[in-house]
C-alpha cells in the first residue's frame, strides 16, 4: 500500500506538479489570515486590562512560538519516514524545514525578550518556557550543523533522521525537567505569561495569525523543497521536461 | 546457493560510479573484478558484502534481498577491506579471539593456536598488534577464514602487502573454498589461476553475465544460541575493557579532566565554604558532563580508522548488543575512575556525607545515560571528515534532563529531604535510553559505515 502511494503521490514528479498548483493558493490564504489578523489585532481587540498595548506582540510571539514547534513535530515525522520507507519527499521536506524552525524559533525568543523587557522589566528570565524554546533552538542549530558536515545526500538524510527522532523522544523529557527545575528553583513570580482566559475578541485575530504563519511556513516550504527537488533529481527526465 | 545482483547502479556526488551492473554467483563460481583505480571496486565488492546500499538495483541471496535476511546473508559471509579491523593494543592471539567472538563461533584455544601456526604467526602470539608490520597484519586478517566455513568469501584486494608464499597461500584457500563449492568474490590487479572464473571489468560498458530472476528459496534462520550469544558478546566486552586500558591516555583523560575542572571553580569564585557548598551540585555534575562528552569523541574513532567497524557491521550477532557491550567498556573504564574520586573533590567543596552518598548512586545511575546518548552522537559523525567539535553541540541538550535530576537530587539531600523521586527518574531515564539508544547508534552506525 504504502509503495503505491510512495508510486503515486509522493513521486517528486507529482509533487512538483501539485505544488504548482497548490502555490497560488497558499499565497491568498496567507495574505487574507495574515491582513485579518494584523488589522483585527493590532486596531480592533481590545487592549490588556494590565499590559495595555504592549500585549499585542502576542500576535508574532505565539504564532512564532507555535509555529516552530510544529515545525519540530513535522520534522520527526518525516524522519521515521525517511528511516522506515525511505520516502524520497519526507526527507527533502525535513531538510528543507530544518532552517526554517531555526528561524521561527529565534523570532518567538527575540520577540518573547522584547515583550519581557516592558513586563518583566528585563529582557530574559529562566522561565521554563523560555528555556524549553532557548533548547529547541540548540535542537534545531545542532541539526543544521549535522546537516552541513554530511556530504552524501542518503546519509545525510538518514543520520539527520536518526538526529531527530532522538530529539522528539527527548523534547517532552526535556520540558517536563526544565518545568521540573523551575519550580524547585523558584524562578521569578511573575514569569507565568499563559493567558488562561483569553476574550474572543483577542483570540480570533490570533488564531488567524496562528494559521498565517502556517500557511507561510507551507509556502517557503514548498518553495525550497522544489527548489531541492529539482537540484537532487537533476539529472532524470522529468526535471528536463518540467524546466522546459 | 545462489548469489545474484540486477541492475546494481551507484553515484557518488551525483556523478555515476558504475551503472547496470548484473550477474548471478553459484556454487563454486569465481568473480573476478577488474577496473583501474577508482572504476568502483571496493565500492562494488562493500555493495555485494551489504555495507553499503546502491542507488538501484537489488543483491539478493538465495533470491531474497540481502538486506531483508541480513542475519542470515552474514552468517554466511567472510569480508576482508582494505582495512584489517584489527585493534592495536591486543596481541596477536587476542585479535584472533575477538574474530571468534564476532562471528560467534566456538573455538578451544587449540584450535586458536592451530590457526596462528598456519598463518605463521605463532611466534608473534604475544606480541601486541601494533608492532606487526603490514603483511603480517594481513595475515592476520585472514585468520577469520580458517575460524568458520562460510559460502562467500568477498576479499578485497587481499594480496598486498602479502610476500609471495602468503599470496600462495591464499590463492591455495581460495582454490579450496572453491572446490568446497563456495562462492569467492575477488578484487585484484593480478591474473588468476583459479577455475570457472567470470570476470566483471568496471571500465568497459558490457558486462558480460546474464542475470536471471530466481525464485527465493526458504533460507533457515540462524537460531540464537543464548549460551554462546552472551559468551560471544562478554568476550568482545572483556576485550574492548583490555583494548582501552593498555592506552592509558584513552582512560585517564576524563578522570583527570573532571578533577581539573572541578578545582577551577573554587579558583575562579572564591574558597567561601557557603558558597561552593550551595554551587557544589552544578559543578560536579557540569564537570561529570564535560568529562563523558570529551570521552565519548574517540568511542568509534580508532575503531574506524582500523576497519573494525566493518566487521562489528557484518557480525552476524546483533549489532546493537555489540554497541551495548562497547558502551557499556567505555562507561566502566571512562566514568567508573571518575564516579570513584568523585566523593574526594565533593569533600573539597563541602559536601555533607548524605550528599556525598548521593553523588554517588546519582553518577552511577546518570553517566550510563551520558554514554548512551553519546553513543548515538558519535556513531552519527562515523565516516565524516572536519566535523571537530559537532558531537557537544549536538549531544548536549539531550543532557539536560540528567543534569537537572542530577543536581536536583544533590540539592535535595543537602536539605535531607526525601531522594527516592530522584532516583526513580534517572533510573527511568536509564532504562529509556538503554531501550532505545542502541537501536539508534545501530542505524546511525551502519548508516556511516556506508559512505
Amino acid at each position: 500500500m504504502l509503495h503505491w502511494l510512495n508510486q503515486r503521490f509522493l513521486s517528486p514528479k507529482l509533487f512538483y506538479e501539485t505544488s504548482t498548483a497548490m502555490l497560488p493558493w497558499l499565497v491568498a490564504l496567507f495574505t487574507l489570515t495574515f491582513a485579518y489578523g494584523l488589522i483585527d489585532g493590532l486596531f480592533f481587540a481590545p487592549a490588556d486590562y494590565q499590559q495595555g498595548d504592549g500585549f499585542r506582540i502576542i500576535y508574532v510571539h505565539v504564532p512564532s512560538a507555535f509555529t516552530a514547534m510544529a515545525i519540530y513535530a513535522v520534522m520527526a515525522c518525516c524522519a521515521v519516514m525517511t528511516l522506515v520507507w525511505r520516502i524520497k519527499i519526507a526527507a527533502v521536506c525535513m531538510a528543507c524545514s530544518a532552517p526554517l524552525g531555526a528561524w521561527f524559533t529565534l523570532l518567538a525568543l527575540v520577540t518573547g525578550s522584547i515583550w519581557g523587557k516592558p513586563m518583566w522589566g528585563t529582557f530574559w528570565v529562566w522561565d521554563a518556557r523560555l528555556t524549553s524554546v532557548l533548547i529547541l533552538l540548540f535542537l534545531f542549530l545542532g541539526f543544521l550543523a549535522l546537516q552541513s558536515v554530511i556530504i552524501e545526500q542518503r546519509n545525510r538524510d538518514r543520520a539527520t533522521s536518526v538526529l531527530a527522532i532522538i530529539g522528539i523522544i527527548n523534547l517532552p523529557i526535556i520540558h517536563y525537567s526544565v518545568i521540573w527545575w523551575n519550580t524547585l528553583h523558584q524562578g521569578p513570580t511573575i514569569s507565568k505569561f499563559a493567558t488562561p482566559s483569553i476574550a474572543p475578541s483577542m483570540l480570533y485575530p490570533l488564531l488567524a495569525m496562528i494559521a498565517a504563519f502556517l500557511f507561510f511556513y507551507v509556502f517557503i516550504l514548498l518553495l525550497r523543497m522544489r527548489n531541492q527537488l529539482l537540484l537532487r533529481d537533476s539529472q532524470t527526465t522529468w526535471v528536463k521536461e518540467a524546466l522546459q | 546457493m545462489k548469489l545474484t545482483f540486477h541492475n546494481v547502479t551507484f553515484e557518488r556526488a551525483s556523478r555515476p560510479l558504475f551503472s547496470h551492473i548484473q550477474g548471478e554467483l553459484q556454487a563454486g563460481d569465481c568473480l573476478h573484478i577488474q577496473g583501474a583505480n577508482g572504476s568502483g571496486k571496493s565500492t562494488l565488492l562493500r555493495i555485494l558484502a551489504g555495507l553499503m546500499e546502491p542507488q538501484a538495483g537489488t543483491v539478493c541471496w538465495q533470491g531474497h534481498s540481502i538486506f531483508a535476511v541480513r542475519a542470515s546473508y552474514q552468517q554466511q559471509l567472510h569480508y576482508i577491506g582494505h582495512k584489517n579491523g584489527i585493534k592495536p593494543p591486543l596481541t596477536t592471539y587476542e585479535n584472533i579471539q575477538l574474530q571468534c567472538a564476532l562471528r560467534n563461533g566456538e573455538h578451544t584455544p587449540e584450535e586458536l593456536e592451530a590457526i596462528l601456526k598456519q598463518l605463521r604467526l605463532e611466534n608473534l602470539r604475544d606480541t601486541q598488534a601494533m608492532h606487526l608490520s603490514a603483511g603480517q597484519l594481513r595475515r592476520l586478517s585472514l585468520a577469520k577464514l580458517l575460524l568458520q566455513k562460510t559460502a562467500v568469501w568477498i576479499l578485497d584486494e587481499p594480496l598486498t602487502a602479502l610476500d609471495s608464499a602468503g599470496q600462495d597461500y591464499l590463492l591455495q584457500l581460495c582454490q579450496e573454498h572453491l572446490a568446497q563449492q563456495g562462492i569467492l568474490i575477488i578484487a585484484t590487479h593480478q591474473d588468476l589461476a583459479l577455475e570457472k572464473i567470470k570476470t566483471v571489468h568496471l571500465n568497459k560498458k558490457t558486462v558480460p553475465m546474464p542475470s536471471l530472476a530466481v525464485k527465493p528459496t526458504p533460507l533457515d534462520e540462524p537460531m540464537p544460541n543464548l549460551a554462546t550469544l552472551s559468551r560471544s558478546i562478554a568476550t568482545t566486552f572483556y576485550h574492548e575493557i583490555k583494548t582501552i586500558l593498555r592506552q592509558a591516555c584513552s582512560w585517564l583523560t576524563p578522570l583527570l579532566f573532571f578533577v581539573i575542572v572541578v578545582c577551577l571553580f573554587p579558583l575562579a569564585l572564591g574558597p567561601d565554604p557557603v558558597l561552593l557548598h550551595t554551587i557544589a551540585p552544578g559543578i560536579l555534575w557540569v564537570a561529570a558532563l564535560l568529562a563523558t562528552i570529551i570521552s565519548m569523541g574517540n568511542v568509534f574513532r580508532q575503531d574506524e580508522q582500523e576497519g573494525y567497524l566493518d566487521l562489528l557491521a557484518l557480525s552476524p550477532l546483533p549489532l546493537s548488543l555489540l554497541i551495548l557491550s562497547k558502551l557499556l567498556s567505555h562507561w566502566a573504564t571512562h566514568c567508573l575512575p571518575f564516579i570513584l574520586i568523585s566523593p574526594v573533590l565533593g569533600a573539597l567543596l563541602q559536601l555533607t556525607l548524605l550528599q556525598e552518598l548521593t553523588l554517588i548512586t546519582a553518577l552511577l545511575l546518570g553517566t550510563p545515560v551520558l554514554c548512551l546518548l553519546g553513543g548515538v552522537g558519535a556513531a552519527l559523525l562515523v565516516g565524516l571528515r572536519n566535523h571537530g567539535l559537532l558531537l557537544p553541540i549536538l549531544i548536549m541538550p539531550f543532557y539536560i534532563p540528567v543534569l537537572i535530576f542530577g543536581t536536583s537530587a544533590l540539592l535535595a539531600a543537602g536539605f535531607t529531604q526525601p531522594l527516592s523521586g530522584y532516583f526513580a527518574i534517572m533510573g527511568a531515564l536509564f532504562l529509556l535510553s538503554s531501550a532505545c539508544a542502541p537501536f539508534l547508534t545501530s542505524i546511525a552506525l551502519r548508516n556511516g559505515v556506508s559512505q
